[in-house]
Parts: structure tokens; sequence; C-alpha cells
């Protein structure tokens, strides 16, 4: 049998050597069958390669990565330029001016004791706590029906009739209108918030609008851009649906995000202009 | 050396000084390949993300050593290769096992089946199905399109044994992909 060496078996089928001695170096080889053969595997095996589909990030992979990243290496990145920051901004002036309103729920009973007295809460929600406690004393006077006792009934907010929020439904006590907060911190925005709320309940809109995987792909992808608060990123990948409704008027987005405790209630409300806010009890 | 190494070198240079920017710059140049790597290495994409970010946090720990006596992409795959290793070797559920040394004669029928209906072989399956080092060769080398010093230096071993895996891997996966012909070993297959 002769021999053949498959270095320049591999050459040949790469194209790498010069033209002449390519020739002549692949006449040797196609007048042998066994070095002909694996010639020819040879460039099966690089074709079938160089056919390949190239693999390549996703866009939710790729903030992903680079949000994981940044985050194991402490990368602190800038404050936002005015324009986005805008547009964590503007649905608030939005808010103000043309009297949408974020959905605010306030309920007091059962599920409010649950916030105020949840055992092992970490530190990142003491200052959101404190904050729930303080809104409940400004609650009160919003004389809202105490929840039922389950989770479920408690936590479910059912806007009635065209998707709007009936004002007088049993859990709903207050729609505040926010002012203008600036720019958001994680501390500056349980401040700003938690003074105002004391409980977050989930919102369901029935305007016929089914969460779908497209919907909530969007709304992840939405949450992962890095112009949104760096601290929401975390939540995008726990939504589980999003609905679409109005709210005295005012195109509502709304996302429901899993929590793994029934007590534990995670409420996202977008204004028109694609603002997400997400508040997390415990 | 090369524009873009050139320009990694700068990069890193300002990443250390604490450019967030420079950090955007060198994972959007780089997150792609690395990440196609990782994803022909490990075939399962989650194995790849996981990989691919291990790779850079690694990399970016250890940025203030990197002299610049070679490229930094060429860094970056040594780094994306062992990582992927090493997730070889964590993960007994997905084993990499080699061919048998012995390959029965290759089914032309089906081949021609295959090529008559327009099916392309599952190239990602066939890679899965070569002994690591040999898949990083045939990944880096013909996948990539790195050169052989490249790829030698990337996965610390001399050119020829760079060259000899390749063609190992090479034709490893022509059988697996069952395209193998004109092998003089059994009469049937002189019918084509």
């Amino acid at each position: 049998m002769t021999n053949f060496d498959p270095e320049l078996i591999a050459a040949v089928a790469d194209g790498t050597l010069p033209p002449e001695e390519a020739a002549a170096a692949e006449a040797r080889l196609m007048a042998n069958p066994t070095a002909r053969a694996e010639l020819e595997a040879q460039r099966l095996a690089l074709a079938a390669l160089r056919s390949a589909a190239v693999p390549q990030l996703d866009d939710m992979e790729r903030a992903r990565l680079r949000r994981t990243v940044a985050a194991e290496l402490d990368v602190i990145r800038p404050v936002a330029a005015p324009a986005p920051k805008r547009r964590f901004t503007m649905p608030w002036a939005a808010l103000a001016t043309a009297a949408a309103v974020l959905l605010v729920v306030v309920a007091a009973g059962p599920l409010l004791s649950l916030l105020t007295t949840s055992d092992g809460d970490s530190a990142a929600d003491t200052t959101f706590l404190a904050g729930t406690e303080a809104a409940t004393e400004a609650a009160p006077a919003a004389g809202a029906e105490a929840p039922p006792a389950t989770a479920t009934a408690a936590t479910t907010v059912v806007a009635e009739g065209a998707g709007d929020l009936a004002p007088d439904s049993p859990s709903v006590a207050a729609l505040e209108v926010l002012p203008d907060l600036g720019e958001l911190t994680r501390d500056g925005f349980t401040d700003e918030i938690g003074s105002r709320l004391a409980l977050i309940s989930r919102f369901e809109a029935t305007d016929g609008t089914a969460a779908d995987d497209n919907g909530i792909e969007s709304a992840r992808a939405l949450l992962a851009c890095e112009q949104r608060m760096p601290f929401l990123r975390p939540e995008a990948e726990r939504i589980t649906a999003v609905g679409l409704g109005t709210l005295e008027g005012e195109p509502v987005e709304v996302y429901e995000v899993a929590g793994a405790d029934p007590a534990e209630v995670v409420f996202l409300a977008v204004a028109a202009a694609s603002c997400e806010v997400v508040l997390e009890a415990r | 050396m090369t524009s873009r190494a050139a320009e990694d070198q700068a990069l890193i240079e300002r990443y250390l000084d604490g450019d967030v920017a420079a950090f955007d710059e060198l994972m959007r140049a780089h997150e792609d390949r690395v990440f196609a790597v990782c994803l022909r290495m490990l075939r399962d994409r989650e194995a790849a993300l996981d990989a691919t970010q291990e790779t850079f946090v690694s990399v970016f720990r250890k940025a203030d050593r990197f002299a610049g006596r070679s490229a930094f992409s060429t860094w970056l795959y040594r780094v994306a290769v062992n990582t992927c290793y090493d997730a070889l070797r964590r993960d007994r559920r997905r084993p990499t096992a080699p061919l048998p040394e012995h390959t029965d004669p290759p089914d032309t029928q089906a081949a021609d089946a295959i090529e008559a209906a327009g099916l392309r072989p599952d190239i990602e399956r066939a890679l899965q199905s070569l002994p690591a080092e040999f898949r990083s060769a045939v990944v880096l080398a013909d996948l990539e399109g790195l050169a052989l010093q490249e790829v030698a230096d990337i996965l610390g071993v001399p050119v020829g044994t760079v060259k000899s895996r390749i063609f190992r891997g090479r034709k490893q996966l022509a059988e697996v992909l069952g395209n193998l012909s004109g092998r003089p070993r059994h009469p049937k297959e002189e019918t084509r």
C-alpha cells in the first residue's frame, strides 16, 4: 500500500497549497484509491462545516450576557444621558399633565399584614417595607375594603368593562398621580414609591389581550435593554404575562411577574411611553 | 500586529483605566465568535452562554496581566476552549464518546436518500461525536477560519499536532456524515 501524508491531503483539501503544487499533489493522491478516499472525505467534511450556519447571539442573549458579565466585574455604567433619562421620567410627567395614572393599588387587611410581617426579609427589602409601613398610616382614609384572605383573590384586580379599572373595585383604594420623580436609582425609587404605597397587587387587564410568547419576549427585551434602569434587569426574566388595557383612557401595559411565594407579588406597570417600573413586595 | 489586535490592546488599556465604553466595545467585537466556539464545542445553547460568560469574566478579571505578546483574541479563544473542556469534563450526562476504531462500510443508499431529499446532515451533532481535542481543532481552523499557528497557540500544542487533529477530526466527521465514497473495502460500495 502506498503511504500518503495526511497533512498533504489536508492541505490539498484546504486549498492552501500553491496552484502548481496543489495540482501535482492532487494528481498523485487521486491515483491512489485510499488516498483519493481520504481526500474526498476531507473535502466533504470541510464543505459540510463551511455550509453550517454561523451561530449568533440573539438580542436577549446578548443583553443578558453583557449584563451578567458587567455585574460580575462590577462594571459601573455612566449615568444615562438626558434622552434616555426622559424615557424614565416622561411617564411621570405625562401622568401629571395628562391625568393618566400609574396603577397604585392600595389594600388593607391580611395581605398587608403579610407584607409588613414577612420573615426573612433581606436588607434590600427593608427599605421598601419601611415605605409600606409609612404608607399604611396614610392609607386608611382610602376606605378600601379588606381583600379576601386567600392570596389569589387578594392579589388580583380585575378590570371591568372595556379594560378600565373600576375605581370602586374592592381592591382599589386610590389612584395616585405621581410627580416627575427624576432619575431613579433603586434607593431613590423605593424611597419615593414606597412612601406612597401600602400594597402592590397584581393587575389583570381584561380587554382581551392575552399573554403570548412574543409579547412576553418583547417585554423581557424591553426590560433587558440597557436604556432601562439597571436594577430592573433581574426582574425582566420573571415576566410571565403581558396585558394591555386602559386606565382612565390612557393605554397601559401591565406585566405580571412570577413570584415564588404567594405573598410575594411583583407589579409592573407600563405607561404609554413605555417606561417600566417594577415594584416588589415581600 | 494586526489592526484588530492593536485595537484590542488599546481597548484593554482603556478598560483598565475604567472606561466602560471600552468594555462594551471589546464585548461587541468578540462575543459572537466566542459564543460560536462555545456552542460548537458544547452544542447546548445555555451551556454555551454560560461558558461565554465565564470566558469573558475570566479574561476581563485578568486583563491587567495581558502583556500583548499575543493577540487578545488568541488569549480569549484559549480561555474559551479551556472553559469548554472544563464544562465537558463536568457534564457527565453528555459524554463525548469517540468513534470506534473500526468503521462499518458507509451506507451509500442512505447517503443517496439524504442527498436526494435535499436534507443536510446535522453538522452540530456530527461535531459532538468528535473527541473534544479533535473538535476544538476543527472548530477553530475550519469553522472560525483561524490560521494553523494561531490554533496551535490557542490549544497550546505544536502546529503538527493541530494538523493531525484537524485531519483526523475531518475524517471522523465525514464518516459520521455518511458521505464516504470510493473506499475499496467492500464490493457493494463500487455500485456508486
